[in-house]
């Protein structure tokens, strides 16, 4: 199952309202330090702008009932490729003993987004490319419009990054009800689920009794108060196959997740609790894992925000539970501007801990940037 | 055609999602045919383990042979064959840990690392990485540390040549020794390592040993944390003395600061927190099973199986009935569907009468279970045999078998 968008956007009647796209962007230059006391002395203490990362957005109509968006992402982060890998024989038996491999590193940009969105009316939107998977809430805010520099731990283990597919979302009374459903490629998960086969299959629901709002989790001091509640789905049946290239496993992953978020008077408040259960045909050892995490913020009309976070995870809970937490902390400084009120620059300092209860280990984090938007 | 399969896989998973619920206390799950392997029941065969991605890996060996072999079972179904390493005069210990996609297992002098994905071994630390003298592992404790940032433990080691002892941290990932430390009392001679333990909820890894020094033969249990730093040191006061491996499998802890060790003859070795000695239980014991919070020695009177509580000051509580083993013995009779994984694609098969394929009974193992999942673990069947040009050869099967404390 794969998603071409070329295609898409050729269906439909000829543009009528096509226009130039609108830039807009980020840059978010970031100085961290991890500290792992349990490590050898070599990975003990890391300092660095490694976590610096700019993002360059193009979006607008090409069609009176067609949007589109592109989103480029850049980083610091490298990640090692191998280059070269040499097989030792290092007592002359005529054997390999050891493999010497030598690697490179590459950069990690990518291109994050890239959808067509077509809107027969004002309630529905039907949406075709790369983009956040409908599950959880956290997962469909922006990159720039999180209360810290990154997603919850919690949620990055359940789901990450961005999958080709299409999506519907249904909005009735102003959002007061927003039911969304998807179907994906189910490769884009950060899990490890390679070399497979079978769609991904998600739904989403979010009541909004007082009207919708978005996903943003900081913004104006003044807004209005709002709350919701949701709950979302994701069933990914897929086959795995041997080595040989028949299929061995039948395989069943499902996901849940149901959320609480309020925003009103510079409060922003968001917990989310997850769940996962994925059985086959042959092992019968499920993988289950459950999570949870709750953030705060608040947004002083000078533009201070102290921020929180919460979270847990336990990890193969089904033959041997690994526990971890994490707890984060930090400030963010919105400076005023009139050039681009929308969205003001930011400057923000952020402590992050982790335990890993059952591992035996901890990491501290620290990091100071600043977020840039244009 | 494909979107019926994506329905039927998403019918199948639904199905699975409901209809698998946990093994039945010596309920057997699927079995697993992977191979056919020189022997008759009870076979040469240790119990399995796996690893965190649900990867299978089978030990063919004995502790007094040299032909140890390893067989890896993908998660995603298929076998891979069998690799062979051994090295040193003993035979096969066990297995001393996993982590996400591999495990190790000590065998001889050698110890093995075994990687799930390809079914590939090597021998680790075969040699000093400095001098290159060959590397004889006496000890090495069955557990490994897994965290993002380290996979160690802890082993006594010697140069081939050399009588000097040493205990070391050993960095599995990087397959180097760090904190070398010479094993004390210096000048020590004839050194033993009678078993190795692991107490991975105390953090605590032992090692029973029995050496001369100054005329007199001491054995000791010296017990060490993750990071090879010794936190205790027990003089045993033993009635017989043991020979070098005399434990089968490993010692293993009540998690309270008492361990059991069990002998080949039916023996056991139990420690305390300041003192050691030796029993010959009323039953005939065989085996250890360790639940989340007791340990007991578990053996036969009769034909029933029995397990006896050790206590945390390492007394020996009295026999008890304990069903799992007679239930999962008696659960294999008849005709039994078999998932054929031998070759590509994978197929259905049936044996008649298949047997439990390792020691007397279906879990009686020396051997620390493999928590397959919460309530069961990896044990290994046997299927018709037929007549080979040395021995029997018979089909083996990977089964997860459930189970409860007695």
């Amino acid at each position: 199952m794969t998603f071409g968008i070329p295609l898409l956007l050729a269906i439909g009647t000829p543009a009528l309202a096509q226009q130039a796209p609108e830039i807009s962007g980020y840059v978010q230059p970031s100085l961290a330090v991890r500290y792992l006391p349990q490590a050898v002395p070599q990975y003990r203490l890391a300092y660095g702008l490694a976590e610096s990362r700019a993002g360059l957005q193009f979006q607008g109509k090409g069609h009176e009932a067609w949007e589109y968006n592109i989103y480029l992402f850049l980083t610091g982060e490298t990640i090692d490729v191998l280059t070269h890998a040499i097989a030792l024989d290092t007592d002359n038996d005529g054997d390999a003993e050891k493999i010497y491999t030598r690697s490179e590193p590459a950069a990690r940009n990518f291109l994050r987004e890239a959808w067509a969105a077509w809107m027969p009316s004002d309630a529905i939107r039907v949406q075709f490319g790369r983009m956040s998977v409908p599950y959880t809430t956290q997962a469909q805010s922006n990159d720039t419009e999180l209360l810290f520099p990154h997603r919850a731990s919690p949620n990055a283990v359940f789901l990450e990054g961005r999958d080709l597919g299409a999506t519907a979302k249904m909005e009735i009374n102003d959002g007061v009800l927003q039911a969304q459903i998807g179907v994906f490629n189910g490769t884009g998960q950060a899990l490890g689920l390679g070399g497979q086969t079978g769609g991904l299959y998600a739904a989403r629901v979010d009541l909004n009794p007082l009207g919708g709002f978005d996903r943003s989790e900081t913004g104006d001091a003044r807004g209005p108060f709002r709350f919701g509640i949701g709950a979302g789905l994701i069933a990914h049946p897929y086959t795995k196959y041997d080595g040989a290239g028949y299929p061995s496993t039948g395989v069943m992953d499902f996901r849940g997740t149901a959320s609480v978020r309020m925003t009103g008077g510079g409060f922003h408040i968001l917990a989310e609790g997850l769940g996962r259960y994925e059985a086959d045909t042959i092992t019968h050892r499920p993988i289950t894992a459950l999570g949870s995490f709750g953030q705060a913020g608040w947004r002083s009309l000078g533009g201070i925000e102290p921020v929180f976070r919460l979270g847990w995870v336990v990890e193969d809970l089904s033959f041997a539970p690994r526990h971890s937490y994490w707890g984060e902390g930090g400030i963010n400084f919105y400076l005023k501007n009139t050039q681009n009120t929308a969205n003001p620059a930011r400057l923000g300092i952020h402590y992050v801990g982790e335990i890993r209860y059952t591992e035996r280990e901890t990491a501290h984090a620290t990091s100071a940037q600043a977020l840039v938007r244009f | 055609m494909h979107g019926c399969k994506t329905i039927a896989g998403l019918i199948t998973g639904l199905v699975l999602f409901s209809c698998a619920p946990p093994l039945e206390d010596g309920e057997w799950g699927q079995i697993r045919y992977f191979g056919e392997i020189s022997g008759e029941v009870p076979m040469r065969l240790l119990p399995p383990m796996t690893d965190r991605e649900g990867n299978v890996y089978v030990a063919y060996g004995d502790r007094f042979r040299s032909d140890t072999a390893v067989w890896v079972g993908r998660h995603s179904g298929g076998w891979k064959n069998a690799c062979k390493v051994h090295r040193g005069e003993f035979g096969v210990h066990g297995f001393i840990g996993r982590s996400t996609d591999e495990a190790w297992l000590w065998t001889g002098d050698a110890l093995v690392h075994i990687w799930g994905n390809s079914g590939t071994c090597h021998e680790l630390l075969d040699q000093d990485p400095v001098t290159g003298t060959l590397l004889r592992w006496q000890g090495i404790a069955p557990w490994v540390r897994d965290s993002p940032s380290r996979k160690t433990t802890v082993g006594i080691v010697r140069a081939a040549a050399e009588e000097q002892v040493f205990v070391a941290l050993l960095d599995l990932e990087r397959e180097l020794m760090v904190n070398l430390q010479p094993l004390q009392p210096a000048g020590l001679s004839g050194l033993r390592v009678i078993g190795t333990g692991a107490d991975p909820d105390n953090d605590e890894l032992l090692f029973v040993i029995g050496y001369e020094f100054e005329g007199r033969v001491t054995h000791e249990a010296l017990i060490y944390n993750s990071d090879g730093e010794q936190l205790r040191r027990i003089t045993l006061d033993l009635d017989t003395e043991p020979d070098a491996y005399a434990i089968v499998g490993f010692f293993q802890a009540t998690g309270g600061g008492a361990w059991a060790g069990v002998r080949e003859d039916g023996g056991l070795i139990l420690l305390s927190k300041d003192a050691g000695y030796d029993l010959m239980p009323e039953f005939d014991a065989i085996g250890l099973l360790k639940t989340s919070s007791e340990l007991f020695v578990t053996g036969i009177i009769g034909d029933k199986a029995v397990a006896a509580k050790v206590a945390n000051n390492s007394a020996l509580n009295g026999a008890q009935n304990w069903n799992a083993p007679v239930r999962a013995a008696s659960g294999l009779s008849g005709s039994i569907s078999v998932l054929d994984e031998r070759n590509s694609p994978l197929t259905r098969s049936r044996w008649d009468e298949p047997k439990n394929a390792i020691g007397v009974l279906p879990l009686l193992t020396a051997h620390p279970l493999d928590r397959y999942t919460l309530d069961s673990t990896g044990w290994l069947v046997a299927g018709p045999s037929y007549t080979g040009p040395a021995e029997e050869i018979t089909a083996i099967g990977f089964a997860p078998l459930g189970w409860s404390a007695p």
